[in-house]
């Protein structure tokens, strides 16, 4: 069985990632699954969190705003309506999204409103965990 | 002389004719560039998405699904077409090809016994069918010159709607796909209830494709949405580009004509005018020559 499996990351914008990886961590909507090479065609549904890949050994991230994992024997797909790998994210917009969002959130009593500014919450939050970890990573490295 | 004034007057009025179609052409070129790159951007994602949907749909049985009206085939009664027109024009036969397109399938499925409705997007779209007795369900114009999602999301809500309340039994979507900038193609696209992939037979055994949490919720939070989104925004991308090409290919043939016409009636200004010369001449050397006598 081959050692590795074509990883796509697709949004409506462009493809995010198109290359071979060794595996696979995302955050399903109940929980964490890892997919190796081989594994059985499973269709998920994501939640806003980090992706975590690994290319010849190394760990590459990605923030991925909610969507679907579609696997089969030697492809997954990744089909979100946002997605940025860890090292394009602009930390400091992220970090501004963040502050202004939180402003906003409390001086907004409203439901919708406040499930709408939860939800950008939770975007800048992934968002700056996944440059984290990318940067993380580089430290390591260095 | 008199006939020297006239085509002075006709060179201007070609002249200021060709300077608008020039800018036109311009303005056209410049956006049908981003409209390209747009176009191309957005296939994959939602190349990828009907392709899913596809695979899952020819899967699963019915019986797993059955809350989902979005998934459930009937008796095809009443059709709805969704045509993507544009709401300017000079933009040559871009729009003319699509009502052409979708005059021949009203007059099908009529043939059929079916009863047509429409839902038009586009000015253009709603002049050209106001005289024609059809059904129409729905009227989207005036619409950004950029499609975006909100616009997609508006039409493929009220498309849904129609499909789940029961008032149409199928929805086909009649647009123009951008193919290059000299090609475009009208093109007819079941969208629902979602199109079948040939039953391919399959020689080796497959594994069962797993869904988490479940395939009623992998369906209707996800795939479902994304579809009935993505294939209208897709529509509207490929419209819109296809549109400026098409403008940007009537603009320059425009422009190209009006140089043509301003070179013929240069010559024919520069003949009269010689002419004119010469017989004034004559007459001088005549006169001249009557004196000496």
């Amino acid at each position: 069985m081959a050692n590795t499996i074509n990883l796509k990351i697709i949004t409506p914008e462009r493809v995010v990632f198109d290359d071979q990886v060794e595996q696979v961590t995302a955050v399903a909507n109940d929980g964490e699954l890892t997919i190796l090479p081989g594994h059985e065609p499973i269709v998920t549904t994501l939640a806003v969190d980090v992706l975590r890949f690994k290319v010849k050994g190394e760990e590459e991230t990605a923030a991925i705003i909610g969507g679907i994992m579609n696997v089969n024997n030697t492809e997954v797909e990744i089909l979100s309506d946002m997605a940025e790998l860890g090292i394009e994210i602009d930390e400091a917009r992220a970090n501004q999204a963040k502050s202004r969002v939180e402003a906003e959130k409390s001086q907004k009593t409203d439901k919708l409103d406040a499930y709408v500014s939860e939800m950008a919450l939770s975007r800048a939050m992934v968002r700056l965990k996944a440059a984290e970890m990318a940067k993380l990573r580089r430290r390591g490295r260095a | 002389m008199a006939n020297l004034k006239a085509i002075r007057q006709r060179i201007k009025s070609v002249q200021s004719t060709q300077k608008i179609t020039r800018a036109m052409r311009l303005v056209a070129a410049a956006k049908v560039r981003r409209a390209q790159m747009r176009v191309l951007a957005a296939r994959p994602f939602t190349q990828a998405v009907v392709r899913v949907l596809r695979e899952v749909v020819a899967e699963i049985s019915p019986i797993d699904v059955q809350g989902l009206e979005l998934l459930s085939r009937r008796d095809v009664k009443k059709v709805g077409l969704i045509v993507l027109s544009s709401d300017r024009g000079l933009c040559g036969s871009y729009n003319t090809s699509v009502f052409r397109e979708v005059v021949a399938r009203i007059s099908q499925l009529q043939a059929e016994g079916k009863e047509v409705g429409l839902i038009l997007v586009g000015l253009k779209a709603v002049s050209f069918f106001k005289s024609i007795k059809v059904e129409k369900l729905k009227v989207y114009t005036l619409l950004p010159a950029i499609p975006t999602v909100e616009e997609a999301k508006m039409i493929a809500t009220y498309a849904g709607d129609l499909y789940t309340e029961k008032k149409v039994d199928a929805i086909e979507v009649i647009g123009t796909d951008f193919i290059s900038m000299l090609r475009s193609e009208v093109v007819t696209t079941k969208y629902l209830p979602i199109d079948m992939p040939q039953a391919e037979v399959k020689t080796s055994l497959q594994p069962i494709r797993l869904f988490e949490p479940s395939i009623v919720d992998v369906m209707e939070r996800e795939l479902l949405p994304k579809y009935i989104q993505n294939v209208i925004y897709q529509g509207l991308l490929e419209a819109s580009a296809a549109e400026l090409a098409a403008r940007m290919a009537a603009m320059t043939n425009a422009s190209n004509n009006a140089r043509d016409l301003i070179a013929g009636l240069t010559l024919v200004y520069n003949k009269a005018r010689q002419a004119a010369i010469t017989q004034e001449l004559l007459e001088i050397v005549g006169g001249a020559e009557a004196l000496k006598g």
